[in-house]
């Protein structure tokens, strides 16, 4: 796919505000995503690359993150890549509800829920070398598409 | 992109205020602010969030460790002033199961609650 524009970051959290901006800016070139799904595709972006941070930060890596962004046709895809020291997605330990006993003694568990939640399709993966996100957010819902 | 943070009382609750983005980097500013409350003794806690346009997994967490610190400490803990895309997380994680929503310009003792 034709990646439109592609952002590359120091892995600090003080540029999480930036990828937002840049990803909901570009997302309103096509005026036909609404708000709601821009806020979502937002959300799940800022999570993406939070972890990507949160990935380089536990190796003490200074290198770069890379968010491509793309419109094409009936979708947004959005890449983030960081070489951090990856995880299997397979073996993420779902936090449970939070009406569950003892929850409330966790505060995490939400980032990737929230991901596979708020995209319409997401892959994740990841290696020793590093992790990729790719989050898709259609621009009218899947079932509408052909 | 910073956090501002203010505070107000009403009744026996204080109301921590805030205007910005909460995520992984202004966060700790509101953690913060919640353990200092609890410190001094102000266990009944409001967060608003008439002035928060984003809040991430994040400021999610630091909202389920607010609830779990002012309840553990005899207190009790709500929210107020959620956007609709706020809502929308709300109750996409649960949290709208565990953190009740008040209207500020309503009376306390009108304010619902969950789960303690």
């Amino acid at each position: 796919m034709n990646k439109g524009i592609i952002l590359e970051i120091p892995s600090q959290v003080e540029y999480l505000s930036l990828v937002r901006a840049v990803v909901a800016s570009a997302a309103r070139v096509d005026q036909s995503l609404g708000d709601q799904r821009i806020d979502d595709l937002r959300l799940a972006v800022s999570e993406a690359t939070t972890n990507a941070i949160r990935a380089h930060a536990n190796l003490g890596s200074s290198e770069r993150i890379t968010i491509r962004f793309g419109l094409e046709g009936d979708r947004i895809e959005v890449e983030v890549q960081d070489h951090g020291s990856g995880f299997d997605p397979e073996k993420l330990d779902p936090a449970g509800p939070l009406t569950d006993k003892g929850r409330l003694e966790y505060e995490g568990g939400f980032g990737i829920s929230l991901m596979k939640i708020l995209a319409d399709e997401i892959t994740i993966e990841s290696a020793d070398e590093g992790t990729t996100v790719n989050l898709t957010v259609y621009v009218s819902p899947p079932s509408e598409t052909i | 992109m910073m956090l501002t943070l203010s505070n107000s009382n009403i009744g026996i609750w204080t109301v921590i205020h805030v205007a910005g983005e909460v995520d992984m980097a202004t966060g700790p500013q509101l953690r913060q602010e919640i353990v200092r409350q609890v410190s001094e003794g102000n266990i009944h806690l409001v967060v608003d969030l008439r002035k928060v346009d984003f809040i991430d997994s994040t400021g999610l967490g630091i909202l389920v460790g607010g609830v779990k610190r002012a309840r553990s400490n005899g207190g009790d803990f709500r929210c107020s002033g959620l956007s609709g895309s706020l809502e929308e997380v709300f109750a996409l994680t649960g949290l709208d199961s565990v953190l009740a929503v008040v209207d500020l310009d309503q009376d306390p003792s009108s304010w619902t609650k969950l789960n303690e």
